[in-house]
């Protein structure tokens, strides 16, 4: 695991994201949500989680469990992994292969004044994942390794931990993409629908 | 917020055994595919029977607010999943149940056992706030519940299940006595 890159910026982060996304599920939470919008991702394979931080990964393991075909991509922040830490364990004990776990860790809650999220010099979520049971983790803390890091991640078997570390927003050009989908109950049924069709 | 008072079994009365296997025949029937749940020690012999993977799977995790969050997934990807936590789950996982279930109107069915609760009181005459205010409780979040005290209670799983599916909310059925 690397660990000399001074980190990445949000909006790096999630470009190289977006471009190797594919057909993923995605569910994003917290700070990525705006970016993610920006990129583009906010299609009808994404679900926006607002509103229940802390929650997305344990939907995220739902939904691995239920969409055992589909790649399942979770883009969750530091502070809402720590509102609901046993979820790593959980994951790790039911080990969905295709559950990819990318936390944006920047290290403070950043809304309310970017108080430092607890543990964010004595813990490494890294390595509770890996303790939990996670197959892999990844840590990615320089743009120069990203794309590579994140590719290697994404083509190993899950669940896999990819640390994201954050040293700034960048810029979000704002665009027709930016606007919301729809509601979260919206993109829920519309979700539901869709695979329900294809059954 | 609309308050929903449809638990139509709220009278007093007392909570006799019901056997484990009775309420795993309905969940069969119902058509669960998974029960999610962080262990009740009122509904150990349900759960045991569960373990036997002789019905729906059975996904245990670390708290309910996790069994919450995993309900909904399973949900979302179109499957008929159910949470089985205790009343004490129940409290810790409320802020959960509000921003999943009530907000982003995801169907989750809860079985929650009473645990510490003298089955020959009504709940809410039960001396332990862990009891007595579980009703009071999910009468003032306006979620609908259904007692099961008796074994022929056990069809009211599906007025619950029926119930959240329909309606998009949270709903409990209160299981009054440990399953036999």
């Amino acid at each position: 695991m690397s660990t000399v890159g001074s980190g990445i910026l949000r909006t790096e982060a999630v470009d190289i994201l977006a471009a190797l996304r594919g057909d993923a599920l995605t569910i994003v939470t917290m700070q990525p949500v705006a970016a993610w919008r920006a990129a583009g991702q906010n299609d009808d394979r994404n679900l926006e989680l607002l509103g229940s931080m802390g929650s997305a990964s344990a939907i995220a393991l739902g939904l691995a469990i239920g969409f055992p075909d589909e790649r399942i991509f979770v883009l969750d922040g530091d502070g809402s992994l720590v509102m609901q830490l046993g979820t790593l364990i959980s994951i790790g004990s039911v080990r969905p292969p295709n559950l990819y776990h990318f936390v944006f860790e920047n290290g403070v809650y950043e809304t309310s004044g970017k108080q430092p999220v607890p543990g964010v010099i004595t813990a490494s979520l890294s390595e509770i994942a890996l303790a939990s049971g996670y197959r892999a983790t990844f840590c990615v803390d320089s743009l120069e390794n990203a794309g590579s890091m994140i590719s290697e991640a994404i083509n190993t078997e899950g669940p896999v931990f990819i640390s994201l570390k954050i040293s700034g927003q960048g810029t979000i050009k704002p665009g027709p993409e930016d606007l919301p989908r729809a509601s979260f109950p919206q993109q829920i049924q519309t979700l539901r629908s869709k695979f329900l069709e294809q059954k | 917020m609309t308050t929903r008072s449809v638990g139509t079994h709220e009278q007093a009365k007392i909570a006799l055994e019901i056997p484990a296997q009775s309420i795993l025949t309905e969940l069969n029937k119902l058509g669960i595919t998974h029960v999610v749940t962080v262990p009740d020690t009122h509904q150990k012999t349900l759960l045991s029977l569960l373990q036997d993977r002789s019905g729906p799977e059975l996904i245990q995790v670390c708290t309910e607010d996790e069994a919450i969050g995993v309900s909904c997934g399973l949900y979302i990807a179109n499957h008929r999943p159910l949470v089985l936590i205790q009343n004490a789950g129940f409290f810790a996982c409320l802020n959960s149940v509000r921003g999943l279930s009530l907000d982003a109107e995801i169907p989750v069915c809860m079985l929650i056992g009473e645990y510490f609760r003298d089955p020959l009181l009504p709940s809410r005459q039960n001396i332990s706030r862990v009891v007595n205010l579980l009703e009071p409780t999910l009468q003032t979040w306006g979620i609908p519940f259904w007692r099961l005290d008796e074994e022929s209670d056990v069809v009211r799983i599906a007025d619950a299940y029926d119930y959240s599916i329909q309606h998009l909310c949270p709903t409990a059925l209160l299981i009054g006595a440990p399953t036999a």
